[in-house]
């Protein structure tokens, strides 16, 4: 009885050493995945930083208004050219429609 | 046989155990068998020793040579505006260090010729930075490289050069938001602005893990992890980019223009107190650190005060018509342009005889308001501009905020009180003649001022009664009529009220005949007022200076965009005044101009 105990114990000394050894490698590997999908997320925090840092490049007010003068010949309206049209009062816009 | 058979073989058994009992002596055996028992008894004893005497000694010996603090640096937050538009953001460099022991090591193997040239220094450099720190293992060479220039570098594969990822900000909207975002320095802290204010917040905290190392640095196991990395947070300004876009190049344009020495702007929104645009001249550009100057960081539109000059009448009259001492059509005799208080002079631009309280704000006249000012006692005034907020810091986290001189006198001599109607002994920066004008815009009472974005509007404290300030709107409306002094101020299909102001400059403590400030300060819709925007300019060194030729066109610029940009309805549909009506009062106001009299101490438009 008592030899069968100190079997079963030393048994079980060495399957849970064994497990803790199992348990240490898993952690390490995850772990690792862990660690690069850390890096992945920094990496795609960073490419995100300069596709703003680009958005904001390509649509600066200068840049947008220089594209507009120069490539479409656009030109801001001058004061004769705008019109206002009083909705409050006019309360129909077909009266402005045809013009 | 078989006895003498047994006989013989007794024998030579006989014989051969006689041979096996040579006296041979045991003690070599015993001597080796000591001296391994001895040897093995004393290691088992220094391996108890080791293990259990000298253990921490040795585990933390140990731990020194592998054991490791890894640093995860956090990234810097984002500064974004109102709409969420980035305005400082973080993006990766790397940063090449070396080991300058190494390269010294190797100096004779390695030309360093590749290296040098990818880098931008010559071998001799290299050496002397390598010899002078040669007591460290880690040394800069060069900071904040391209990752992909980095990457050529290291694919040089040079032994004791490294390379460590670092951050650095990049401000997209440069010198437009250069004051109010201001900038950190190369090791990623605030330096000025809202970097510095909120640099707690936007760094975040380092993430601490112990990791086990083998020789070569790689990591072998993670022990534990101290500390979780805290990214920075993001901050929100209450700035909208566009106006300030707008405001920057306004202002910049007019600084050219007139010579200006400086200028500054600032833009409230009437119903909140949040800062919508808020521009300093001259500015910088955060991006590019040979620009540098103290000088260009200073946020001039808190950290500059000035006399507001006649930008201060509708303050005397907003109080004389909540004391009830006089109403808009009240009659005041601005005499002949010229008045003596006391022993001293002031003086109109040009005779103006018996005119009302509204035109008093519309002409601008000194003796006016100086008038309507005597009817009350001096203390009142203080106390409106007290309650006004002048002479007080408004703490919107921004360093080198300035209070302004709003002094408190025993006795106020008549002069004194006279002049203070119209804006000269005290002092307030533009920031602060925004916030008073905001009371007037919004129905006479006062909001704190915010740089970011307000969810409720928050109590105010109200200063003038809802029916005075409608009143004093009126009037600051007709001073951009053809026959007001700023009729450029005014922005098309909008109704906008605000007042000129156009105060000699104090120089070493005397007034300077010709030094000025160029002054307006004004509000839109005056329906329903939206937009507070005061312009300054200070020493304009063109032919103009008066307010309402230097500062308002700027005014109505940028008044009229933010109006758009914020889409406030237009409440003046169908008044259009022709571009021609508009510019017949500016050249009567150049002719007023250039015939007033510069000799006089304190004068005011």
């Amino acid at each position: 009885m008592r030899d069968s105990l100190f079997w079963f114990l030393v048994a079980s000394v060495v399957v849970s050493a064994l497990f803790v050894v199992n348990a240490r490698h898993q952690h390490r590997i995850a772990y690792l995945a862990f660690q690069e999908e850390e890096v992945r997320r920094d990496d795609l925090n960073d490419e995100w930083g300069r596709l703003l840092i680009a958005q904001e490049l390509w649509s600066s007010p200068n840049v947008i208004e220089r594209d507009a003068r120069e490539r479409l010949s656009m030109r801001a309206p001058k004061k004769g050219d705008v019109e206002f049209v009083d909705l409050s009062k006019a309360g129909r816009e077909d009266k402005y429609v045809s013009r | 046989m078989s006895r003498a058979n047994s006989i013989v073989q007794n024998e030579s058994a006989s014989n051969q155990v006689a041979e096996m009992i040579v006296p041979v002596s045991t003690w070599r055996y015993k001597v080796v068998g000591f001296i391994f028992g001895a040897m093995f008894v004393g290691l088992i004893g220094r391996a108890g020793y080791l293990q259990v005497v000298d253990r921490d000694y040795l585990q933390s010996q140990g731990n020194a040579r592998y054991l490791r603090v890894q640093n995860e640096p956090p990234t810097r937050g984002m500064i974004r505006d109102r709409n969420g538009q980035p305005l400082a953001i973080s993006t990766p460099v790397d940063s090449i260090w070396m080991n300058p022991s190494k390269i010294l090591e190797q100096k004779d193997e390695y030309s360093y010729k590749q290296l040098t040239s990818l880098l931008g220094i010559t071998r001799d450099k290299l050496m002397t930075l390598a010899e002078r720190r040669k007591a460290r293992e880690f040394v800069y060479i060069k900071r904040h490289l391209a990752p992909q220039d980095a990457k050529k570098i290291l694919a040089l594969n040079v032994p004791g050069i490294n390379s460590v990822r670092e951050y650095k900000r990049y401000y997209p909207a440069a010198q437009v938001m250069g004051h109010v975002v201001g900038f950190t320095n190369i090791d990623n802290e605030g330096q000025e602005g809202l970097e510095l204010a909120f640099n707690s917040a936007l760094k975040g905290r380092n993430g601490r893990t112990q990791v086990l190392r083998d020789r070569v640095g790689h990591v072998v196991e993670h022990v534990e992890q101290l500390s979780r990395v805290q990214h920075g947070a993001d901050v929100t300004v209450s700035i909208d980019a566009r106006i300030q876009y707008l405001a920057h190049r306004h202002l910049e344009a007019a600084v050219k223009k007139h010579k200006a020495k400086t200028a500054s702007l600032v833009a409230l929104d009437a119903e909140t107190g949040e800062v919508l645009a808020m521009v300093s001249m001259p500015d910088f550009n955060p991006n590019d650190r040979s620009e540098f100057k103290s000088s260009r960081f200073k946020n001039r539109s808190i950290t500059d005060s000035f006399e507001p000059g006649s930008t201060m009448k509708p303050f005397t009259v907003a109080m004389a018509m909540d004391a009830g001492v006089v109403k808009p059509d009240t009659l005041v005799d601005a005499e002949q342009g010229s008045m003596y208080i006391g022993g001293s002079r002031i003086t109109d631009t040009k005779k103006m005889g018996e005119i009302t309280i509204s035109e008093v704000i519309k002409k601008s006249s000194n003796i006016g308001s100086a008038k309507i000012a005597m009817m009350m006692k001096p203390r009142d005034l203080y106390k409106t501009y007290v309650d006004l907020g002048f002479g007080q810091k408004n703490k919107l986290t921004l360093k080198g905020e300035q209070r302004g001189i709003l002094a408190n006198r025993k006795s106020w001599r008549p002069i004194e009180h006279a002049t203070m109607s119209y804006g000269y002994g005290l002092s307030v920066n533009t920031l602060q003649l925004a916030r008073a004008y905001l009371a007037l815009a919004n129905d006479g009472v006062l909001l704190p001022v915010s740089l970011h974005p307000v969810k409720e509007k928050p109590k105010g404290e109200r200063v003038f009664s809802k029916a005075t300030t409608e009143e004093v709107a009126k009037m600051l409306e007709l001073a951009v009529s053809d026959q007001g002094t700023a009729p450029k101020a005014r922005v098309d299909q909008y109704r906008v009220g605000g007042k000129t102001g156009t105060a000699h400059k104090v120089i070493n403590g005397a007034y300077q005949d010709d030094a000025y400030m160029s002054l307006f300060a004004g509000f839109a819709p005056i329906s329903n007022p939206k937009v507070v925007l005061v312009v300054m300019i200070d020493d304009p060194r063109g032919i103009d200076y008066y307010g309402g030729l230097v500062a308002a066109p700027v005014f109505s610029e940028v008044m009229a965009g933010a109006l758009r940009y914020l889409h406030v309805a237009p409440d003046d549909i169908g008044n259009k005044r022709s571009v021609e009506q508009q510019q017949k009062p500016i050249e009567l106001m150049i002719k007023r101009a250039q015939t007033a009299s510069s000799e006089d101490r304190v004068e005011g438009v």
